[in-house]
């Protein structure tokens, strides 16, 4: 393709190609007007990437928020997270978030509804509820002294449960205790005078006996079948031992039968002064006679000691018990 | 140091709208072109490495068009760019490696390099006389551009990349060639007939108005005179009244 120039500058140049493009491209010393065949052309910026993440990290910033503001603000404090039914005579049940903001009251008898007729819970929390609802109850005449009041908390969340109800049940204590009754758990029944009796106190005490197992394989030693008997009776270790060792035979410890092996020795006090060295058969005397006797020499030790042992009969070590060993 | 460094990003990003800028930037900095160049080649641009001292400054003129403050300091990053043009020209240039450039000695001839010993077959004279006239032709071309406050080099930034625009806005060509009033008017009023070319081609204004320098420089040069341009469009002339190549 041929590129005519249209116009130079220091770094690049313009070039329009045949199909009518206008180019920048290296300037290869070109001059207006010229016609050129090969051109390095400029390379075009890239369009702008981080277009693409832009938007993209505001709304994850957007959603984080949305999420923190959920999961941190709305729904501990604005979804149902457990209930607490109040039961005096009016039956009242309260939905409470998991930061105790009751969401909803509700009378569930007449009298129930009587009780929260006018009451306004909007923005108070269980405690003040619930002590405001009792209070209610005493100045409408369904609560006097020495009444039952039983709560009962319930959730799906096991912990929180307990935690509230012991809350619940300390706080009504500490400002009603003196007067009025507060019971943990329901009382289904909404009778006057509720049976409050555990039946569980009362209950009659089941006795199971316990049989003992026979043993099914007499031979075991482990486990419940176990005879007692172990084939291990033959040991002479522990209490088991039966004083009968196969060590019997040794020579010592207390066992030692005072009989040693080592009788056939010749030195110490068991010597036998018998002893085997005169049964040897080496040298030329193997007639009994051991040439130890014969080694009196001390420093010149040679071969030739028979020929001439009469030159040191002077010798301290020539003493005859060497000589009558024999 | 901090505040060279300012003054250089002020530089470069004027630089890159503005190609007076861009050329003042470049001749400031051609000592540093020049030393990076003469870093990757070990030679001096004069001696045979022309072509690389000119590949140096068009990647220089990229690393100012592509260069963004949040990325670094502006002459580290140009060196690189620098460095990375040559290593690719060196590269391609490889390719012919079995081409015996013509400044090369003859060897048996002593001296003379290869090229002198080729028969003339260019017509010296006719070439000059060529050029002269197409220099002329385009010095008015450009001039004329100049009224409509259009460069060379604007309209080079604004021509279409994309095959399917530039096929679009020979449309708007061909249809303007079949209408000469259309040219006529655009040379007298120095606007686009923005409405006629859209409905008569059938193409979006908003591509129009997107590429209007462009499109301004491609319709000037089929107004009256600008023989050699036309000449040098030859595929696009024949295609009267049709769809471009």
């Amino acid at each position: 393709m041929n590129y005519l120039v249209m116009e130079t500058h220091p770094a690049y140049a313009v070039v329009l190609d045949e199909e009518g493009r206008f180019l920048k491209a290296a300037n290869l010393h070109y001059q207006v007007g010229d016609t050129v065949q090969n051109i390095v052309a400029l390379q075009a910026a890239k369009p702008k990437a981080p277009s693409f993440w832009k938007p993209l990290s505001g709304l994850a910033a957007l959603a984080a928020c949305f999420c923190l503001i959920f999961f941190g603000y709305y729904r501990p404090n604005f979804t149902p997270y457990g209930t607490l039914r109040i039961q005096i005579n009016p039956d009242v049940e309260m939905t409470v978030s998991r930061t105790d903001r009751v969401l909803a009251l509700e009378g569930l008898n007449e009298d129930g509804e009587h009780l929260i007729a006018g009451y306004s819970y909007q923005g108070k929390n269980r405690e003040t509820a619930a002590g405001e609802l009792v209070e209610r109850a005493i100045d409408m005449g369904y609560l006097s002294a020495g009444d039952t009041v039983s709560i009962t908390v319930s959730s799906s969340d096991a912990a929180w449960q307990a935690q509230e109800e012991a809350q619940v049940h300390a706080q009504l204590e500490e400002r009603y205790g003196e007067s009025i009754i507060i019971q943990l758990g329901s009382a289904d029944i909404p009778v006057d005078p509720p049976p409050q009796n555990d039946p569980s106190k009362g209950g009659n005490e089941v006795v199971i006996p316990v049989v003992p197992p026979t043993p099914t394989e007499d031979d075991t030693d482990y486990g419940p079948n176990a005879d007692g008997v172990t084939d291990y009776a033959d040991t002479d270790y522990g209490p088991n031992a039966d004083g009968v060792t196969d060590y019997a035979d040794t020579d010592y410890g207390p066992n030692a039968d005072g009989v040693t092996d080592y009788d056939d020795t010749d030195y110490g006090p068991n010597a036998d002064g018998v002893t085997d060295y005169d049964d040897t058969d080496y040298g030329a005397y193997t007639d009994g006679v051991t040439d130890y006797e014969d080694r009196h020499d001390d420093s010149d030790d040679d071969d030739n000691d028979d020929d001439d042992d009469d030159d040191d009969d002077d010798d301290d070590w020539d003493n005859d018990d060497w000589d009558n060993d024999d | 140091m901090v505040r060279t460094e300012h003054s250089i990003v002020g530089q470069v990003y004027a630089a890159k709208t503005d190609p007076d800028a861009a050329d003042a930037l470049i001749r400031q900095y051609t000592g540093f072109i020049r030393s990076e160049t003469v870093k990757f080649s070990h030679a001096s641009p004069e001696n045979g490495h022309e072509d690389a001292l000119s590949i140096a400054m068009l990647a220089f003129y990229e690393a100012i068009l592509h260069y963004e403050k949040s990325r670094g300091a502006f002459l580290p990053y140009a060196g690189r760019a620098i460095r990375n043009r040559l290593i690719d020209h060196y590269r391609a240039e490889k390719r012919h490696g079995k081409v015996i450039s013509l400044h090369a000695s003859s060897g048996g001839d002593g001296e003379r390099p290869m090229e002198e010993t080729l028969p003339d077959t260019r017509d010296e004279i006719g070439a000059y006389e060529t050029r002269t006239a197409s220099q002329q032709e385009i010095r008015e071309f450009g001039e004329q551009l100049g009224r409509f406050g259009i460069s060379f080099s604007d309209v080079a930034d604004n021509c279409p990349r994309q095959e399917r625009t530039l096929s679009a806005c020979r449309r708007v060509l061909d249809h303007a060639r079949a209408r000469p009033e259309l040219l006529d008017r655009l040379v007298e009023t120095g606007r686009l007939p923005m409405n006629e070319l859209s409905e008569g081609s059938g193409i979006e204004k908003k591509t129009i108005e997107r590429h209007r320098k462009y499109l301004v420089a491609i319709l000037l040069a089929f107004t009256n005179g600008y023989e050699i341009i036309r000449g040098h469009l030859c595929q696009l002339a024949p295609a009267k009244g049709g769809s471009g190549k």
